[in-house]
């Protein structure tokens, strides 16, 4: 099977899943929301798409290999208690209530820092962060009692970044720092992906703490995704959760001189568009709002034809954001090839948007026929019978 | 192709309807642009188009991606006279890159056809967007092409393309590959040809390698038969396979033409060595006897991947060699070489893959009985490419079995006549013209000698009756039995449990006796009339035989066969299985109803001649009745079935002792209220009957004085019939009885 990146239409808020040539699968974020789960609904169904495009074990679970939290706000992580399982492996339920679905089981989480600070007047946590939190915990808790001895799916968990708040100690084996590279998937070496961890930095003392903390322990990850075995880097995937722009800014001061680290073929726009991952003044506030020149040029590392992708909401010509439209110009100039889950295959009607990964890169879905899409008039092909 | 063609084109016809509305429907379709108007071709249309293919990003700049797909690819879309009757064929331009995968065979010169649906272009126009889903179908197909993702390496290694190709073999793959070894090597085989204007079919009907003797050289080069412009000829086939660690990683479409390619290509198979040492002493040979034939030369090339649905990552390709000699006795390197393309011989491994078979957990299928039921059960279990078959059946066929009977030839016993038939499928089967009594007269073990499925659809009770007095399997043989009632109302179905026990008889007793709590089924087994009649199949004879239409017959014999493969599968139990099946009214459907049943206690006797069996259905119930009466004494009477001829009893259930029965301490004395007419309705419901009694012992097995005492009375009223008498003590069962005349 090619490789594959999937982004999930889930309004402002992400949900990506990665299938590698050896079908590993890597999903990044989630935000399934009630309405996506209400057969009613217009809402594309994105529990339903998501458990297509994944397998079950040998014990009949669904399972994601790793399930990437970038940070613990609400549309990243909504509707996770409800479709994953969260606690000890021993404690899956293997016959749901009727009505539910099977659990998808998450055998190796990463986790940035963040979910182990206490929650503070500027970061509240929903159910489903909190969930996440003691999920996290466990699993850390499970490694240290065991000196990282004989840990197995379902236990497993890395932390992506380094916080200096928290007691790292004995941690050393699953922590991977900002700017260090991994081979490890699910506790193997892979051969289908590397990754470089950009983000987030740690902090180092309050001025830090002031300014990065809000949507700014985002894990960002820059993916070196294989479409082959003699074809190990032929797509680089740009992943940063909603990391703003002074992470951006920070980022460009510390590669502008080792520009490879910053590069990509597929580029999924941080916080959905938002103006304040290319700024540092407010469009309400400010008369003329300047883009930071060092935070887009961080963002502007894209290789020949790179992709660009807005996961959000319709960007429409008008005062909203994020998705902001001014935002999407400043991309626009960086590559022509630019994308928005909320507008594929159209603003009314939202599917999956599947990027195939080939030994030119990344390949992005063929055009829908308007009518073809629409909910309200699909027509069921007919199965086949046999004579 | 451009624009700018084809705008003089003088058109015959008026474009027809279908035409302009195909027009219509391309045109709102994304990516497509469509050229100009369209072109006529005979009695059908072509319309060109270009798709806007989108390429991977690296690619976009230089507008073709590293597989040789453009941004912008013509596509010709050929419609046929009698379109949306029949589906357009789609061609991409010639100089389309033809090493991708799935593209049909075609030459140099032509439009190239990309395959771009597994199934009927025909049947994807009529299942939902319609057309459309056609062009969906182009633009998926393009954009694979383009990021090289056709061959999903998950389905496995893509055959090699043959783009020309006249020729064909057929053999089985498996039976060919069996004779591959780790080291390279070769093996002769002679195999059957049949060709017409120079294009051969040739089949491999014998795997026994041959010896390169004049034995081999004088069958091969003598037996041939011609006429007008095509002749059958028996051909030498030289079988070639590389070193264990010779595994080829390249995909290319099969290009040989002559013996110098062939040479070549056989460098990359890792087979050249051997192959060109073989062929030459082949060619020594065939030149001792003044006559050079062609010789069929298979090479097997390993692949790192299995081939897609295929279970091997061994790939035989095949050649046929028409050498020529040069002056001073070489051969040519021009010499031409066709392709031959293999066709899968019939066999196991075809009708296993096709049916969707497993493979089978037993050795050997016994079919009991090929009469009408017997002889679609076994097709079946062959077609599913299931056997080797041993074929039981004394009979012949005669002209009235050809209203139900599978085969359709009367001349001959019935079991011969089904093996030839189980011989078209390449599936081994022996017959024996004999009956199961002959058949086992000298090895009572013969039935279970391999772990055997052994299936009696003889609804013989004869047979049953034999089946029964066979030892024990020392295996897991089974016995699976199977019949029809009052004109195919109800079929059954049983499987003997673990070292058959419960045994076919068991089953057939626990059977009669589910028909006691069940009045529907009671009604049709036990009702007026079994169906049976004797009709007449000719003068002075008759047939006792059912009246049931062949339908009938086809329905039970297809379900039961599908238990019968399931079972030879391995889905079998350590119980006993029996299923009763009954048909609705409308006679469309069968509704199956399966219980299970365990091991059956066999009680020990002193009399050595006799047997009693308890089901373990009885044995439950009167441990469950001896746990009601812990500190007295209870008991019953024991119904179920008695086999005088064989000297067999099997206990089925116990029926309560009646209320003026006396229990006590050392003491049970069996009232009579009522129990005559609950004997009667068991006897008129299920055919069983009253065996004897049973009590409990609360200290010690051995019968009292009470109970000998009880056994000369009921001698009395048994007329010479033996009876039974029970004593249960601590989980064991005592039996002091009554013989009577047997």
């Amino acid at each position: 099977m090619s490789a594959k990146i999937t982004f999930f239409p889930v309004g402002n808020g992400d949900m990506t899943l990665i299938t590698l040539i050896d079908d590993t699968n890597i999903l990044i974020d989630v935000n399934i929301r009630t309405a996506a789960d209400n057969p009613e609904d217009d809402a594309c169904d994105v529990a339903s798409e998501l458990r297509k495009r994944i397998k079950t074990d040998d014990k009949g679970r669904p399972y994601v290999d790793v399930f990437v939290l970038s940070h613990p706000d609400k549309d990243h992580c909504t509707g996770l208690q409800n479709h994953f399982h969260l606690g000890k492996p021993n404690d899956y339920v293997d016959e749901p209530p009727e009505g539910e679905e099977k659990k998808i089981f998450v055998r190796e989480i990463w986790s940035s820092p963040m979910v182990f600070r206490r929650a503070s007047k500027n970061h509240t946590l929903t159910e489903d962060a909190k969930a996440f939190s003691t999920e996290a915990k466990r699993r850390v808790k499970q490694y240290k009692d065991n000196y990282g001895v004989g840990i197995t799916d379902g236990d497993r968990i890395l932390i992506i970044g380094e916080d200096e708040d928290q007691k790292s100690e004995g941690l050393e084996g699953i922590l991977k720092k900002q700017g260090e590279i991994f081979y490890a998937i699910n506790g193997t070496h892979s051969t289908a992906a590397w990754m470089r961890v950009l983000g987030p930095f740690s902090l180092q003392n309050e001025e830090d703490e002031k300014t990065l903390v809000k949507n700014h322990s985002s894990i960002i990850i820059q993916f070196h995704i294989a479409a082959d075995a003699s074809h190990q880097d032929a797509c680089l995937f740009l992943t940063g959760g909603d990391a703003e722009v002074a992470i951006w800014n920070k980022l460009w001061a510390k590669y502008q001189y080792n520009l490879d680290n910053l590069k990509y073929d597929l580029l999924q726009i941080p916080h959905h568009c938002s103006w304040h991952v290319l700024s540092f003044d407010s469009r309400s506030q400010c008369d003329d709002p300047k883009v930071d020149a060092d935070a887009i040029s961080a963002l502007s590392q894209a290789n020949e034809g790179a992709f660009i992708i807005s996961t959000s909401r319709a960007i429409k010509d008008d005062e909203t954001d994020p998705p902001c439209y001014a935002a999407k110009q400043e991309y626009l100039k960086i590559s022509k090839n630019f994308r928005c889950t909320g507008e594929y295959p159209n603003e009314t009607t939202h599917e999956p948007m599947e990027f195939t990964i080939a030994v030119d890169g990344i390949q992005p879905p063929g055009k829908k026929k308007m009518s073809a899409g629409g909910a309200g008039i699909a027509i069921i092909s007919e199965p086949h019978s046999h004579g | 192709m451009g624009k700018d063609k084809k705008k003089d084109k003088a058109y015959v016809l008026p474009i027809p309807k279908a035409i302009v509305l195909a027009l219509k429907e391309m045109d709102t379709f994304p990516d497509l642009e469509i050229f100009d108007e369209p072109i006529q071709n005979g009695n059908g249309w072509i319309i060109v188009t270009s798709f806007a293919v989108s390429l991977p990003n690296r690619a976009i700049k230089a507008g073709i991606s590293s597989t040789g797909v453009k941004d912008c690819e013509p596509v010709y879309f050929r419609f046929p006279a009698n379109y949306p009757r029949k589906a357009p064929t789609v061609f991409l331009r010639k100089d389309f890159p033809r090493n991708l995968p799935h593209i049909n065979p075609g030459s140099e010169d032509d439009f190239v056809k990309p395959c771009i649906y597994e199934g009927s272009l025909d049947d994807l126009l009529h299942r939902g967007l319609g057309l459309t889903e056609i062009l969906y179908q182009v633009q998926d197909w393009l954009m694979k092409a383009a990021s090289n993702s056709l061959i999903n390496p998950n389905q496995g290694w893509e055959p090699i393309r043959y783009d020309t190709f006249d020729n064909f073999i057929v053999y089985q793959h498996a039976k060919l590959r069996s004779l591959i070894t780790d080291i390279a090597g070769s093996k002769y085989l002679a195999v059957e040809s049949f060709e017409i204007d120079n294009i051969s079919r040739c089949s491999v009907v014998d795997y026994t390698p041959r010896k390169l003797d004049g034995r081999f050289i004088s069958d091969v080069t003598e037996r041939d038969y011609k006429k007008d412009n095509y002749s059958l000829n028996t051909r030498p086939l030289l079988f070639c396979w590389p070193d264990k660690d010779m595994v080829v990683n390249e995909y290319f479409p099969e290009t040989v033409t002559n013996l110098g390619e062939l040479r070549e290509k056989s460098k990359v198979y890792g087979t050249y060595k051997i192959f060109w040492q073989e062929i030459q002493s082949l060619w020594n040979r065939l030149r001792d006897t003044s006559r050079i034939v062609d010789v069929i030369t298979v090479h097997c090339v390993r692949r790192p991947l299995p081939l897609i649905n295929q279970n091997t990552n061994l790939e035989l390709l095949a050649y046929r060699v028409r050498v020529k000699f040069d002056t001073i006795g070489f051969a040519d390197k021009d010499s031409p070489v066709d392709i031959i393309c293999h066709l899968h011989a019939v066999g196991p491994e075809l009708l296993q893959g096709l049916s969707g078979s497993s493979p089978a957990q037993m050795e050997s299928i016994i079919q009991v009985g090929c009469g009408s039921l017997g002889s679609k059960i076994a097709l079946h279990l062959c077609r599913a490419g299931h056997g080797p078959f041993k074929l039981i059946d004394n009979r012949s066929m005669s002209e009235h079995n050809l209203a139900r009977h599978a085969l359709t030839k009367t001349s001959g016993n019935k079991a011969e006549l089904l093996k030839k038939e189980i011989d078209v499928f390449n599936i081994e089967a022996t017959p024996y013209p004999k009956s199961l009594q002959d058949f086992v007269a000298k090895n009572e073990n013969r039935l279970f000698e391999k772990n055997s499925l052994v299936i009696d659809s003889t609804a013989s009770i004869n047979v049953r009756e034999t089946l029964a007095s066979l030892p024990a399997a020392q295996n897991n043989s089974r016995v699976f039995q199977t019949g029809l009632y009052s004109e195919g109302k109800l079929g059954f179905i049983t499987i003997e449990g673990k070292g058959r026990n419960p045994r076919v008889d068991d089953l057939h007793a626990a059977m009669f006796d589910s028909t006691i709590d069940n009045k529907a089924v009671s009604n049709v087994l036990m009702g007026s009339g079994d169906g049976f009649r004797r009709h007449s199949t000719g003068q002075g004879c008759g047939s006792y035989t059912m009246v049931i239409p062949d339908t009938k017959i086809s329905m039970y014999s297809a379900a039961m066969a599908e238990r019968a493969r399931l079972a030879y599968e391995g889905n079998i139990q350590v119980d006993g299985e029996i299923s009763i099946g009954c048909m609705s009214d409308m006679g469309m459907s069968l509704k199956w109803e399966t219980a299970f049943l365990g091991k059956t206690h066999v009680v020990n006797l002193q009399n050595r001649d006799w047997e009693l069996r308890v089901l373990s259905s009885a044995f439950d119930s009167m441990e469950q009745e001896v746990g009601k009466w812990p500190d007295v004494e209870t008991g019953g009477l024991l119904i179920g079935r008695l086999c005088l001829a064989r000297k067999c009893a099997i206990v089925t259930r116990i029926l309560e002792a009646p209320p003026d029965s006396i229990r006590k301490s050392g003491l049970f004395v069996l009232g009579i209220d009522g129990l005559r007419d609950k004997i009667t309705n068991i006897l008129k419901s299920s055919g069983l009957t009253y065996l004897g009694t049973w009590h409990s012992h609360l200290y010690g097995s051995a019968p009292s004085g009470i109970d000998e005492a009880m056994l000369q009375k009921i001698r009395k009223l048994r007329l010479g019939i033996p009876a039974f008498n029970l004593i249960w003590y601590n989980r064991e069962l005592t039996c002091f009885a009554d013989y009577g005349d047997y």
